[in-house]
């Protein structure tokens, strides 16, 4: 899980051009939204998009999100659940 | 339509030269290359860490230049002119289309790939609600925005207005497009952007006055020269000269009409882009601002007192603009 959580932190900072920050930067078990990274509405498509291309899990039910990304790890425990490649 | 007096109050530039600044005037920084990108600012210095994590090369420069011009004032109106807008987004945008099999599409590059995405960031970091306009004119994008912007200042519809010239060229579009769209001559092809901020009251010290302007259809000097009849003896031209044999071939034919008078060749120091003359009308403003040119290569001619520029730009054969500036003092 440790090893998913910071992969997932390299292409969170890819994905949402997040230059000012290192992997370590990010507490994986901080809010995304809101507080923590401060994400917006436009990064949850891309968070979406992300998951899609990279583990080939579709979120088809916009609630769905709200609750897989409260953080980096609760997304990467979905993902090693959901995961299809 | 009424005489109103048109001042610009504000301008500012980043491009090959150096950003947000006038140091150009004494200190121009030579172009070498065909190719140059912009000398780009501490962004950091002028926008947040979440605004420059969405902006590309082009929005960047807009927001700062916009700023700068604007100092706090906040315009009725905004006007852009870009030939090509954001142009890095739509390439990584149609980039992502074809290898991903037009599927898992970026909404940031989806969103910042249109030709207004420019104006309409503008609107929203000066909080503007009014009129918005882009003009993507080819080589005649600035001087569109600015005319629609003089024209409404003078029939009084509104009172101030935002004027923007911004384009961003990247390898792939120098490649595609420099060779094609783009004069081959000896000024580098570059990029940038600048800013006016224009207004029918003096409310701050104007750097000049707007006191004519226009774009002429058809191409032929002996058509556009009855045009410039205000700009009777300007004290120095603006001309868009590149090298190029055969565009250069127009600017002369007109300026045969003004003997004697000195020439700024602006690409000489700005370069070429299609946004260019953005750069070249803030160059008018900035000399008559501070009642001198810019040393050698650009022009290096001692004119006595500057009080008139005239502003001349074609593109393609088949349009032509003018534009006069000239110092305030007397109003």
């Amino acid at each position: 899980m440790e090893e998913l959580i910071a992969q997932l932190k390299g292409k969170i900072i890819e994905a949402l051009n997040l230059v000012d920050l290192t992997p370590e930067d990010i507490d994986a078990d901080a809010p995304l939204f809101g507080e923590g990274l401060g994400l917006d509405s436009i990064d949850a498509l891309e968070l979406i998009l992300l998951m899609e291309k990279n583990y080939g899990i579709r979120l088809k039910n916009p609630a769905e999100g709200k609750e897989v990304f409260k953080s980096v790890r609760v997304m990467a425990e979905y993902i090693a659940a959901h995961r299809t490649k | 339509m009424i005489d109103r007096r048109i001042y610009v109050l504000g301008a500012a530039q980043v491009s090959v030269q150096e950003p947000l600044s006038s140091s150009w005037l004494d200190h121009p920084v030579p172009l070498e290359g065909g190719y140059l990108r912009a000398r780009d600012p501490q962004w950091r210095d002028y926008l947040s860490a979440l605004q420059l994590r969405r902006m590309g090369p082009i929005l960047r420069r807009a927001m700062v230049t916009s700023q700068a011009a604007l100092d706090g004032a906040v315009p009725e109106a905004i006007m852009t002119g870009t030939g090509l807008g954001c142009i890095e987004h739509t390439e990584q945008f149609l980039t992502d289309l074809c290898t991903g099999g037009e599927e898992m599409l970026s909404p940031a590059g989806f969103m910042q790939s249109t030709h207004n995405t420019v104006g309409s960031l503008v609107a929203i970091q000066t909080r503007n609600h009014g009129y918005n306009c882009t003009y993507s004119q080819g080589s005649l994008s600035f001087e569109s925005a600015l005319l629609d912007a003089f024209v409404q200042l003078r029939l009084g519809k509104i009172h101030s207005a935002l004027v923007g010239g911004h384009d961003e060229t990247t390898p792939k579009t120098y490649q595609v497009v420099a060779h094609t769209c783009l004069s081959e001559g000896t000024v580098p092809v570059t990029e940038g952007s600048a800013a006016l901020y224009l207004s029918d009251s003096p409310d701050r010290e104007p750097l000049c006055a707007l006191t004519g302007m226009g774009i002429v259809r058809g191409a032929d000097p002996a058509e556009f020269l009855p045009h410039l009849e205000k700009a009777a003896r300007p004290d120095v031209i603006f001309a868009g000269r590149c090298g190029r044999r055969d565009v250069d071939a127009w600017y002369n034919a007109v300026l045969e009409a003004y003997p004697g008078v000195p020439v700024l060749d602006y690409k000489q120091l700005f370069g070429e882009f299609f946004s260019v003359s953005a750069l070249g009308i803030y160059a008018a403003a900035t000399c008559l601002s501070q009642g001198k040119l810019p040393v050698a290569p650009a022009c290096g001619t001692e004119v006595a007192e500057l009080r008139k520029i005239l502003f001349i730009n074609h593109y393609e054969g088949a349009f032509a603009s003018y534009a006069v500036f000239e110092k305030p003092c007397g109003d």
